[in-house]
Order: structure tokens, then C-alpha cells, then sequence
């Protein structure tokens, strides 16, 4: 008779992998590669400048396929980009390693709306918590506060007793039912969340008020922009002399406000006949967009390029002086980063966070949201780069800078290990004081979400934890073996 | 955290049922801590909204989780809030009081008219009697209907009146065995039940018709349903069917003009006296069936038309309209082309 196998040797503790000195963190959003957008960048570039510092990352995500990828590698394109071919790098699903060793699992859940996978609270738990164990996390960071992901994987974490941080990426209403019971769902899971990130001020007055947290447990950490893809050309000169050419790189949508542009565009060429537009990205307001510029004969003066590889969004950059924003909502608008650290001088509708981004002589706001007022300060933002009567450019005059020194300018406020090292000190904050775990002082905090839904949350914070006991008898941790963790190799970060 | 707490031991308490409108109560109490919180950096007025100013080249070296004394002072409560008058909610109200009374007075007839309480004949006797004072009364007090007069408009009326009485008058045989089938009790509880929808759904402030919405339209329906039920099961002779169908053809679908008018011409001392008289008719036709359903009715129509808009003036205030700079820009188009 053979003998008993020993006993499987329990887990050692969290952060003892010899490749991991600081530690294991598991990124989770519904958003990543192949979907693009700016939840995508901030996951991939966040966890390529931890993995530099001497984290261990990895990403979960739902599963791609061809039909559910709405946006695929295309910046700006339509939502539910039926119209896209389906190509085969949009196609994701088991582990995949990505550049210097960053493990992604894509979990196959099908996308149900907007890329997010069907909410269901418990659907996932299980194999959430496989991975959890298996990959001897020390922190989880959800990411984007209507990802359905983010939210099971909060519960499931906090279940199991782990630091959790959440990042919210963009900006909610009050009103409106949609936003109540998004807000509710936010109030769930921000008051047993660890720590919680915004990307600009605005976003975490926003985000407070809606999730009704400390504001001290709060912190603003902003998006960056990978300088390395985004750099002014070589010499000061414009491709054609005695054009100014105006870009918008955004998707076409109302809350992009496409509508807005189709009737800046009439204003702006009329008013100053050397005016040139580039615009970038495809949505539904195209057509009415197309509509507008012939109507007004302007077929000649307006270039539209439709959706634009990521790698393309520079090309068009380098070739205008000024870059357009009319966006009627943003948390941290990415696009005029980019822009400004392409050199170009920016005009923007003022919402949200975007004043917080840029420095007023770099970035001009418009008064109001009317085309009338968006002229005038597209006007003013020309007038700072060229002579208006000749179309010449004269480079900045106000303040004095090169757009060497502007891509500087933009290279050194929004590096991503400087992010990296901000986010950082929040999780050493959030695993030194994690609100504790203890089921009852958890069933507190839900108790005080409110006379109604506190109970709720109390009671599937409850059922939670006899699942996470069930599964804890049928597959113990000590059962789970540990994930293999592979010496990255060290390629430098851009 | 131990604003929020206090902030609720002491309102859910107090206000246990109004939760409901305060469910923005403890972004008030997040406000007031923020504020206590700034306390401490008043001395620092650098801090501005700024993401480009790298933390570690910043003079004070301010933690990311840093609450300024300008957090949310953009912050706007209650922009667009118009405060009520409970006189004008309560007058108000009374639109809802004269429907519930009017249902209540419809179900005691047809108790009435099955327990031979009151014969078909009087009910229509009642019936023309009303018609001719509420057209009466809609002549005197609204000035619309005088103006809109032409003889035309009058011999249309007229048709329709005939048309629907007569439709009223031959399908008064065929209503009595139309539930013969079915039990009394599930003829009641679908009466109850469609009347309870009549209430709800109805268009209480309706501009032009009352079946303009849809839900007016689904309301009169229920009604009209709801009275057939009824009139079939008065088994004994037609003319109580017949009675019965044009009472309520009179009660939901004329009355609610009739009202519009009383209010529109009536002072409101004069409008409440209508209100009370109406409450206590429909307390006087359901006392012989049950002197505690009565005595119900008149308190449903004391809660309804006192205690909810005293009610509703003192939630008032707990409405916090939350807006921002995070608030999603309007487009403003005007003068554009």
C-alpha cells in the first residue's frame, strides 16, 4: 500500500516570491487590450512602471472576441464598431504574457453591454478567487467604476479578506436613474474599498459626492502620457506654409460634442480663410458632421481621416498647430496631453477636469459652450502660433516656447513612473491601514450606506462570505498551487 | 465618518419614512467634514486645482489624498429648487380628494343598487340631474366654454350624448349574463383592483383631455371596465345596468372637466367647501353599509388631502440638487444655423 500523499504545504505569505520583492498587485477592469481608450492605457502603462519598481503584476479581463470588441485597434472609432473588420489580434482569451512578462487573464466571460461583462454578483467569484489565490495577490486594483468587473472583483477580494484600491476614471451625474443606481452600486463597494484613486480633482469631488466617502481617503493621481509617442517634429516648420491647420482627434460622439464642431467649423472658416481642419475619428455624428461641411461648400478645407491607428494619432498631430477639444464631459482629457506634448497649442471647452491639466498659456478654454464663444477662443489660440493675415507660423510668442520645450514641459508633469510611484504610496497605505476585514465592522460600514440599501449590501456582503466559506471547504487554498512566477526579462520602459 | 453616523442615528430616527428624500444626506455630511478638514490648511493658499505641478517639486510636499479648503466650493445645492406653499399643495390636493371621493360614491350606488337600497330609476333620475347642473356649472364659472359656444358644437354634444346613452341603453341586456360565469368574488377584487388602477393612472393635471397620455387613456379604461364588471352583476331588471353605466360614464368621463371648471371659477374657500361636501356625500352613501368603512373613507380623504401635502412641504427640505463642474455641459446652440 502506497502511503498518503503529505499534506500539500500551505501557501507561503503574501509577497515572499523572489521576483516580487514588493509585492503581487492584480489590475481589474473590463477594459484592456485589444479595446482601446484611456482605461486601457492607464492599466497597461500603470502596470509596465510597477513592474519596473519591482511589483508583480497582473491584469484580469473578460475574454475578446471579434463581435465583442467594440473599438478594436483603432483610436476614435464608432462605438460598437460593427463596421470594423474582424481581425484576428482582436481576439483574446486564456493567459497571455505581454511586453516584460505582464500576465493577463482574459476569464471567459461573454461582454454584455459596452464591453462589460453580464452583471451577476457571485457568476465570477469563484474563479476570481482561484486567481486571486493562485497568484498570491497582496493588492487589488479595480479600475473604471461602471465596469461590472471591478465591482465583483471588490467583493470577492474584500471577502477574502485583501487590501482593495479603486481607481475612477470618469464622471457620473446625480439625477438621472441610471446614475442613482450606479451610484449606489459605486457606495457599495468605495466603503469597503482600502483606498480610492481620481484622476483629477474635479473627478474626486465627483466621486465623493456620489459614493459619499472621506474625502481623505481619496487620492488624486492622474493620467500620464507616454512621451516617447508623442513627440513635436523635428524642426519648427509646418509641412505648408501659410496654413493653420486645426486637429481634433475624437471620437465623434455627442459627449464628445460632435455637434458643437459642426457648427465651430463654418464659424472659424469663415472668419479666417487660411484655416484648415484634420479631423480624426469616427461615431455616429459623422454623417451629420459630413453633412454640415458640405453644405457650407467647405469640402476642401476639411479633411476627415475616420478611425486612426494608435500609431497614426501622432502623424495627424505633427501636421496641425492647434488641437481642438469640444468635449461636454471629461474626468482628465488624455487627447490634449497628447497634443500638447506634440507641440501643439490646445483649445478646449472648459469641463470637468481639463483646466486642471494644462497651464492657461498652453491651453485655451472657451467662455461657454456656444460655437460662438469656441471660435473666438480657437482664434485667440491661433493668434499665440501664427500670423493670422499670412497663415506664417511664428512659433509661440506668449508664453515664449518651443514645441521642444512644450513636449518637455508635458514629459516632465505627466510621466508614468511618476504615477507608478504615486500609486505606490497609496497601496502601501492601503495594505498598512486596510479598513479592517472583519465581517462584522464590514457589515457596519454597509449598514450605513443607507436605510434601504444598507441592509442589501449587508446581506450579500453575508452571503459572499458563506460562499467564500463553501469554497474554502471544496477547494481549499492550500490546494491551489501557486502561480509560477517567470523572471522578467529587463526591457526598458518607455 | 462620525459626522455620517450622528448624521443618521439622529435622522433615522426622527425620519425613518422620509429616507426616501434624503438620500443625499450624507454627501452633506461629507461637505461639513471636508470643511472641518480644511481647517488645518488655510494658511496654504498656493493649492489650486493643478495636475501638472509635480507633488515632489511642490513647496509643501502635500500628500495626494489632500483636502484643500476649496474642495467642492464649486459645489452648488439646490439651484433650480422652487420652495412649496402648503396652501397650494393642499388646494392642489384636492383634485385627488374629489377623484377618490367619486370612486368611493360609485362603489356604494352599485352596493345600493344590489341591495334594492335605491332603484335604477332615481340613479337616473340623479344622473340627468347632475348633467344638467354641471353643464350649468361649467357655463357660469369657466368663460372657455361660454366663448367656445356655436350651435353647432351644442348639436354635437347632443349626438354624442345620444349616441352613448343609446349604446349604453342596448348593451345594458347583454352586460347581465356577461360574468355569469364567473364568481361574484373575482368580479369584485377586478373591480377593486381596476379601480385602484383608475386612480393611480389617472391624469390628474391634465391640459386638453384627460386621455391625452397615455396613462390617462389606460385610466379611463380601467374605469369604464371596471363599472361593466359591476353592472353585470346587477342581475334583476336592465334598467339598473343601464343606470349604473351612465352614472359612471358621467363620474370618469365628464366629471374630471366638470372639477376643472369648478376650480378654475370657484375661490378657494369656495372649492375647499365643494371638497368637504363631496367627502361627506361619499361618508353618507357608504354609512348604511358600514359605518367604519365610512368613517375610513373620510380618513383616507383627511390623509391624502391634509397630512401628505404637510407632508410633502416638510421633506422640502432634505432635497439636495447636486451640481458641479462634473456636471455634463449643455449644448447651447442659439442663433446658430
Amino acid at each position: 500500500m502506497p502511503s498518503p500523499p503529505p499534506p500539500s504545504p500551505c501557501p507561503p505569505p503574501f509577497g515572499a516570491h523572489a521576483h516580487a520583492p514588493k509585492g503581487t498587485v492584480l489590475m481589474v477592469t473590463d477594459f484592456f487590450f485589444p479595446n482601446t481608450g484611456g482605461v486601457e492605457q492607464h492599466v497597461y502603462h500603470l502596470s509596465q512602471c510597477l513592474m519596473e519598481a519591482g511589483y508583480r503584476l497582473v491584469v484580469l479581463t473578460h475574454a475578446y472576441t471579434p463581435s465583442t470588441t467594440t473599438t478594436s485597434l483603432k483610436i476614435g472609432a464608432r462605438d460598437g464598431g460593427a463596421h470594423l473588420p474582424g481581425r484576428s489580434n482582436t481576439t483574446r482569451g486564456g493567459v497571455r504574457y505581454l511586453t516584460n512578462g505582464l500576465k493577463v487573464y482574459y476569464i471567459p466571460k461573454r461582454a454584455f453591454y459596452k464591453q462589460n461583462v453580464f452583471p451577476t454578483l457571485f457568476a465570477s467569484f469563484r474563479l476570481i478567487r482561484t486567481i486571486l489565490v493562485r497568484e498570491r495577490v497582496d493588492v487589488v486594483h479595480c479600475h473604471q467604476a461602471f465596469s461590472v468587473l471591478a465591482h465583483e472583483a471588490t467583493l470577492c477580494a474584500r471577502t477574502l479578506a485583501m487590501p482593495v484600491v479603486f481607481t475612477d476614471h470618469s464622471l457620473f451625474g446625480f439625477s438621472d436613474t441610471s446614475s442613482i443606481l450606479t451610484n449606489k452600486l459605486l457606495k457599495f463597494t468605495l466603503c469597503d474599498a482600502s483606498a480610492v484613486i481620481c484622476v483629477s480633482h474635479t473627478s474626486k469631488e465627483n466621486t465623493v459626492l456620489r459614493a459619499c466617502c472621506k474625502p481623505t481617503s481619496v487620492f488624486v493621481v492622474p493620467n500620464a502620457v507616454d512621451a516617447t509617442r508623442f513627440t513635436p517634429p523635428a524642426s519648427n516648420e509646418p509641412a505648408q506654409e501659410g496654413i493653420i491647420t486645426v486637429v481634433v482627434v475624437s471620437r465623434l460622439v455627442y459627449r464628445k460634442g460632435a455637434d458643437l464642431l459642426r457648427y465651430v467649423i463654418p464659424i472659424v472658416c469663415a472668419r479666417h480663410a487660411r484655416v484648415r481642419f484634420i479631423i480624426a475619428g469616427d461615431g455616429d455624428k459623422r454623417p451629420s458632421l459630413e453633412q454640415a461641411v458640405r453644405a457650407h461648400g467647405l469640402e476642401g478645407r476639411v479633411t476627415f481621416t475616420g478611425a486612426l491607428e494608435h500609431s497614426a494619432v501622432m502623424k495627424v498631430m505633427r501636421s496641425g498647430t492647434v488641437f481642438l477639444n469640444c468635449s461636454l464631459t471629461e474626468a482628465f482629457c488624455m487627447a490634449i496631453v497628447e497634443a500638447a506634448a506634440c507641440g501643439l497649442v490646445v483649445v478646449s471647452t472648459d469641463v470637468g477636469g481639463v483646466r486642471e491639466v494644462l497651464p492657461p498659456p498652453l491651453l485655451t478654454l472657451s467662455a461657454s459652450t456656444h460655437p460662438e464663444s469656441i471660435a473666438d477662443a480657437l482664434t485667440a489660440a491661433m493668434a499665440r502660433v501664427h500670423d493670422l493675415e499670412t497663415g506664417e507660423y511664428v512659433g509661440h510668442r506668449v508664453p515664449r516656447l518651443s514645441k521642444q520645450e512644450l513636449h518637455e514641459f508635458v514629459r516632465q508633469s505627466y510621466d508614468w513612473r511618476h504615477v507608478a510611484s504615486r500609486t505606490e504610496v497609496v497601496y502601501a497605505k492601503a495594505c498598512r491601514q486596510a479598513s479592517s476585514s472583519d465581517l462584522l465592522e464590514r457589515l457596519q460600514r454597509y449598514a450605513l450606506c443607507g436605510p434601504v440599501a444598507g441592509p442589501i449590501f449587508a446581506c450579500v456582503a453575508v452571503v459572499a462570505h458563506m460562499y467564500a466559506c463553501f469554497l474554502e471547504w471544496c477547494i481549499p487554498a492550500c490546494s491551489i498551487e501557486a502561480a509560477r512566477t517567470y523572471a522578467p526579462t529587463t526591457t526598458t520602459v518607455s | 465618518m462620525q459626522y455620517i453616523l450622528n448624521y443618521f442615528c439622529t435622522s433615522s430616527a426622527a425620519l425613518l419614512s422620509e429616507q426616501w428624500f434624503a438620500r443625499a444626506l450624507p454627501s452633506r455630511a461629507t461637505v461639513v467634514m471636508a470643511h472641518d478638514n480644511a481647517a488645518a490648511d488655510s494658511s496654504q493658499q498656493v493649492w489650486k486645482k493643478a495636475l501638472w505641478k509635480r507633488r515632489s517639486n511642490n513647496l509643501h510636499k502635500l500628500p495626494d489624498n489632500h483636502t484643500s479648503s476649496r474642495f467642492l466650493e464649486d459645489l452648488v445645492l439646490n439651484a433650480n429648487a422652487v420652495p412649496r406653499d402648503v396652501v397650494t399643495v393642499m388646494c392642489d390636493a384636492q383634485v385627488v380628494v374629489h377623484q377618490l371621493s367619486l370612486t368611493g360614491l360609485f362603489a356604494a350606488t352599485h352596493a345600493h343598487l344590489r341591495s334594492n337600497l335605491v332603484s335604477g330609476r332615481t340613479i337616473l333620475f340623479i344622473s340627468t340631474l347632475l348633467l344638467v347642473a354641471a353643464t350649468t356649472a361649467c357655463f357660469l364659472l369657466d368663460p372657455a366654454y361660454a366663448n367656445a359656444f356655436t350651435v353647432r358644437r351644442a348639436l354635437f354634444a347632443l349626438q354624442q350624448a345620444f349616441l352613448v346613452t343609446a349604446g349604453c341603453f342596448f348593451i345594458a341586456p347583454v352586460l347581465s349574463t356577461l360574468t355569469r360565469n364567473i364568481s361574484s368574488d373575482t368580479v369584485h377584487a377586478w373591480s377593486v383592483a381596476l379601480l385602484v388602477a383608475h386612480l393611480y393612472l389617472h391624469d390628474y393635471f391634465f391640459v386638453v383631455s384627460a386621455t391625452n397620455k397615455l396613462t390617462g387613456g389606460l385610466s379611463l379604461g380601467a374605469a369604464v371596465l371596471a363599472s361593466a364588471l359591476l353592472a353585470s352583476r346587477l342581475d334583476s331588471p336592465h334598467v339598473d345596468a343601464f343606470a349604473q353605466v351612465v352614472l359612471s360614464m358621467e363620474v370618469f368621463v365628464l366629471s374630471p372637466y366638470v372639477r376643472r371648471a369648478l376650480k378654475r371659477g370657484l375661490s378657494r374657500i369656495a372649492h375647499t367647501g365643494v371638497t368637504v361636501a363631496l367627502v361627506l356625500l361619499c361618508a353618507a352613501a357608504i354609512a348604511p353599509l358600514s359605518a367604519s368603512l365610512a368613517g375610513a373613507s373620510v380618513g383616507v380623504c383627511a390623509f391624502v388631502g391634509v397630512l401628505c401635502p404637510l407632508w410633502l412641504v416638510r421633506v422640502q427640505k432634505f432635497k439636495t440638487e447636486i451640481q458641479g463642474p462634473w456636471d455634463e455641459a449643455q449644448l447651447l446652440l442659439e442663433g446658430c444655423t
